[in-house]
Order: structure tokens, then C-alpha cells, then sequence
């Protein structure tokens, strides 16, 4: 067995501390707020997962933000997440994941010939990170208020949730991951029940 | 040799808690002369969460193994699995409080709890939700008194969701940096700088807990949150009754609260010396009071 030499112990103590001190010090300990972008990048399915066909167009004549302090979402530790400053990109980009799961959401006015789309106002209620010890929970609420020309309505509130372990790699990255995988599991229950209102 | 003692070096720091350094403790009492602020106090009233939060027992697998890294990736696994747990359990919970309206509690009882702390009529009373450092670091820049009192106010189920918790955690800060020019704006913040901290925490009870965290949140969810939406309010309405005794607090007081002649106890998973116990209701103090009762 070879000796251990005060270099190399040295090393992995150093080592072990720093993995320590970053394992105890994730997003929380630094000193600028993080922020959030209007972004939405859906979850990576399996690969041979068929795509939906994005044959239904679902108009969305109003996108609400009805957050008290909309320009927050979350606090984590004494480091603030700051939600997108422009609500209406940040929707329009999550409903943007709708597309892979068979409608295809637009924002434009309805055309002025053929038949109307079915139309719907989403509001967003609560778009918030929390944080349990080394854990960041991520928790949406959308409320989505659609009709279709047939007279078909919907009018629920959809939830999205997800949990991310931070470890010590816990940046901006671990909360926007989070925030947009809350988002992906409100839109699975949204889309399943915005497709019958593109028959009826 | 020199190997030996650089070992011992190395797992004394590594397995030391990090988070025990020394910290200055700030004053827990407002003395008489520092009741009445020149240039006014104003009230930021903080709620930084959108819905209920959930609350697990942090693992002690990283005490168990003596600490370093593999106690410490243990323990982060076994403490995301209690949370992944307990957001599933209270997802029920918090679709039941749809609609609940916490933050104007929080307004409420700070407006209540002030009104009867005449040395606290705040200049002005503004409401966030960032109670993050640069947040407070902030309101404090764009405050027109001297000094602003952060009401941060706080609600969850405890980690078997036997009780849920309401807590108002009260700092004092001054709008001055201090050493104007060296010091950073946001350790205005820091505790040796608050001018004041203190906290009072309400925990209500389910009368009969069920079995598990599952049992619990159904209790607690049942007929719209009917049970869980009476626990909130009154957890805030506990507390503030609590806040203003805590800012009357004289350090006598304190140590009166704090003799041995009052026993010890424990009540709604938190220890403490008893104040008052009549029937179903504990006061106790730990450095802070904490009120525990079932809910009704």
C-alpha cells in the first residue's frame, strides 16, 4: 500500500471541503436575484415516442396574468427568482408546448372566412419555485376558460408540478428546468381536454 | 505525523457543520428608547410564497455517517424523495385552498396586531413578495423613513401534516448603511445590523391527527379546505395576538419567561418553557413565543 504524502492529502481534503461547502451552499447563498426567461423548453420524451399531429387550432383570444407580485417567482433561501418581465411572451411560449401535443395554439385574430376556431383565455395564476432543504419545488396554476363554435365550454384549473434535486449544480438553469417542467404537466392535462373541443 | 495531524485537521473541518459559524445574535427586544424612530419606521408586510408550503424532517443520514460527501449526497437523495412525497401529498390541499386569499390575511393581521403597539404606527405599510436579500435591500433604498419593519409572514403543514403553522418573523432595519461607503447596501440586512428580530409562530392542530401524511391532508383538504382554510385564518389570528406582546417584550420579561421556574415541555412538535396551558392550548417560549392549539 502506497503511503499517503501530505500533498495528496492536502488535495482531497480540499477536495472534500469544497464539496461540502458547494453540497451546503446551492442557488441560495449567491448574491444576484436569479432570473427566469420567457422561454418554454418542453421535457424530452423517450426517443420513438410518436409525435401528435398538430392538426387543431385553438385561439387564444386572451392571456391573463392575475400573479399579486407578478414580477416574483419564488424565493429560495435569501436569493430572489425573478419571474419574465413580459408575462404574455412567457405564455405564449408555454403554450407553445401544446403544439407537440396535438394543437396548435394561435394568437392571431380569428380569420374572417371559414369556419372559427374554438377560442379560450388562459390566466395564469401561480407560477412559483419553493424550496425544501436541498429540493426545489416548482408549482404552476393556469385556468383555462375555452369554447368551441358547437357550443362545447370548458372552465378548469390546471396544476403543474415538479421537484428538482439541486445538489450543488442548483443555478438558474435547475429553476427554469423546473418552472417549464411544472408548465409541461399542466399542458398534458390541458391539451387532452382541448381535443374534443376541435370535433365538436 | 505531520499526515496523522493534517487528517485530523481535514475531518474536522469536513465533518463540521457548516451552517453553525458564529453569527452576532441581534437585539430580540425593542427598548424603550429605540421605540420611537427619528424619521419615521415604515412596515413592509412580506408573504414570499404563493400557495401552502409543504415541510419535511431533514435527514440526518450526513450526522449519522459522520459527514463528508457521501453523507451528504445520501442525505440530499433521502431529503428530495420526503419532499417529492410531501408536494404530492399536499397537491390535494392546495387545490382545495383555490382561491384563498393568505396575503390579505397577512395585511390584516399586521394592520390588527399594530394597532394595539402605539410606538408602531408605521409611516407607511407597503406589501411583496420578495423577501430576499436584495428584495429587502431594495424596499429599504426606496423607503422614505428611517427605518422599515419587515413583517415576513409564513404558513405550511408540519412534515405529518398533523398541523399547520403560521409564523410572523419581524426584523427591524435601517435604512443607513452602516460605514457608508465600505459596508454593502445589503448589510443593512445582516443580523449584527438589524436593529430588531424577533418571531411568533401559531401551530393548529387537527383535533384527532390520523395515521399518516396522508390521512392528514384528506382531513385537511375535505369540503373545499373547509377545516385547513379555518386553521390558516386562525393561525393568523393567534399570531396576531402574539406579535404585539412580542414587541412590548422587555429583556426582564425574557428572563422571567425564561427561569427555571417554568417547566419545560413540548407541544405541537416544538419545545419550549410553559407559559400557559389551559385545556387543548400551550404557550411556551423558545427564544420566541409559540402557540399551539387545536383548531376550532
Amino acid at each position: 500500500m502506497r503511503p499517503v504524502s501530505v500533498r495528496s492529502l492536502g488535495r482531497g481534503c480540499a477536495l472534500l471541503l469544497l464539496a461540502q461547502l458547494a453540497a451546503h451552499a446551492p442557488v441560495s447563498a449567491k448574491r444576484t436575484q436569479a432570473q427566469l426567461t420567457a422561454t418554454f423548453k418542453d421535457r424530452a420524451y423517450p426517443a420513438g415516442t410518436p409525435k401528435a399531429e398538430s392538426g387543431c387550432t385553438i385561439r387564444f383570444a386572451s392571456l391573463v396574468d392575475e400573479r399579486r407580485s407578478p414580477e416574483m417567482a419564488g424565493v429560495i433561501g435569501k436569493r430572489g427568482v425573478l419571474a419574465p418581465a413580459d408575462s404574455q411572451a412567457w405564455l405564449r411560449a408555454v403554450l407553445g408546448g401544446l403544439e407537440s401535443r396535438g394543437i396548435r395554439p394561435a394568437f392571431e385574430a380569428a380569420p374572417a372566412v371559414g369556419p372559427a376556431p374554438p377560442t379560450a383565455s388562459l390566466t395564469l395564476q401561480t407560477a412559483w419555485i419553493a424550496s425544501t432543504v436541498v429540493t426545489y419545488s416548482a408549482n404552476v396554476v393556469l385556468r383555462l376558460q375555452a369554447s368551441a363554435p358547437g357550443g362545447a365550454t370548458i372552465d378548469r384549473m390546471y396544476r403543474g408540478r415538479v421537484s428538482r434535486t439541486a445538489y450543488w449544480s442548483g443555478g438558474v438553469d435547475t429553476l427554469q428546468s423546473a418552472m417549464d417542467g411544472a408548465f409541461a404537466d399542466a399542458l398534458d392535462a390541458m391539451a387532452a381536454d382541448l381535443k374534443p373541443l376541435c370535433g365538436a | 505525523m505531520k499526515a496523522l495531524l493534517n487528517l485530523g485537521l481535514c475531518l474536522v473541518l469536513v465533518a463540521a457543520p457548516l451552517g453553525s459559524a458564529a453569527i452576532a445574535a441581534p437585539k430580540n427586544v425593542v427598548e424603550e428608547p429605540a421605540r420611537t424612530v427619528a424619521g419615521g419606521r415604515a412596515v413592509q408586510v412580506l408573504v414570499a410564497q404563493a400557495e401552502i408550503k409543504s415541510d419535511i424532517n431533514p435527514s440526518n443520514i450526513a450526522v449519522i455517517t459522520g459527514g463528508g460527501l457521501l453523507g451528504g449526497l445520501l442525505s440530499a437523495a433521502q431529503n428530495a424523495s420526503r419532499t417529492k412525497k410531501a408536494e404530492t401529498a399536499i397537491e390535494p390541499l392546495r387545490s382545495a385552498l383555490t382561491g384563498f386569499d393568505a396575503d390579505a390575511l397577512a395585511l390584516d393581521t399586521t394592520k390588527t396586531a399594530l394597532a394595539e403597539t402605539a410606538w408602531m404606527q408605521p409611516a407607511a405599510t407597503g406589501f411583496s413578495k420578495d423577501s430576499s436579500l436584495l428584495g429587502k435591500s431594495a424596499q429599504l433604498d426606496a423607503a422614505t423613513a428611517a427605518q422599515v419593519a419587515f413583517i415576513e409572514y409564513s404558513y405550511d403543514v408540519s412534515p405529518d401534516f398533523s398541523s399547520i403553522r403560521v409564523v410572523a418573523k419581524v426584523e427591524f432595519a435601517n435604512k443607513a448603511v452602516p460605514a457608508a461607503g465600505t459596508a454593502k447596501p445589503e448589510s443593512r440586512l445582516s443580523p449584527k445590523n438589524l436593529a430588531y428580530a424577533q418571531s411568533a409562530t401559531s401551530i393548529v392542530t387537527l383535533p384527532t391527527p390520523g395515521a399518516d401524511l396522508d390521512a392528514n391532508a384528506a382531513m385537511w383538504a375535505a369540503d373545499g379546505g373547509k377545516v385547513a382554510r379555518a386553521a390558516i385564518a386562525q393561525g393568523f389570528a393567534e399570531v396576531g395576538k402574539l406579535l404585539p406582546r412580542t414587541l412590548a417584550l422587555t429583556a426582564a420579561d425574557i428572563k422571567t419567561m425564561s427561569a427555571k421556574d417554568k417547566k419545560k415541555g413540548v407541544a405541537g412538535g416544538f419545545a419550549g418553557r410553559i407559559q400557559e396551558s389551559t385545556g387543548a392550548q400551550t404557550l411556551l417560549w423558545s427564544g420566541a413565543f409559540i402557540d399551539v392549539r387545536p383548531v376550532s
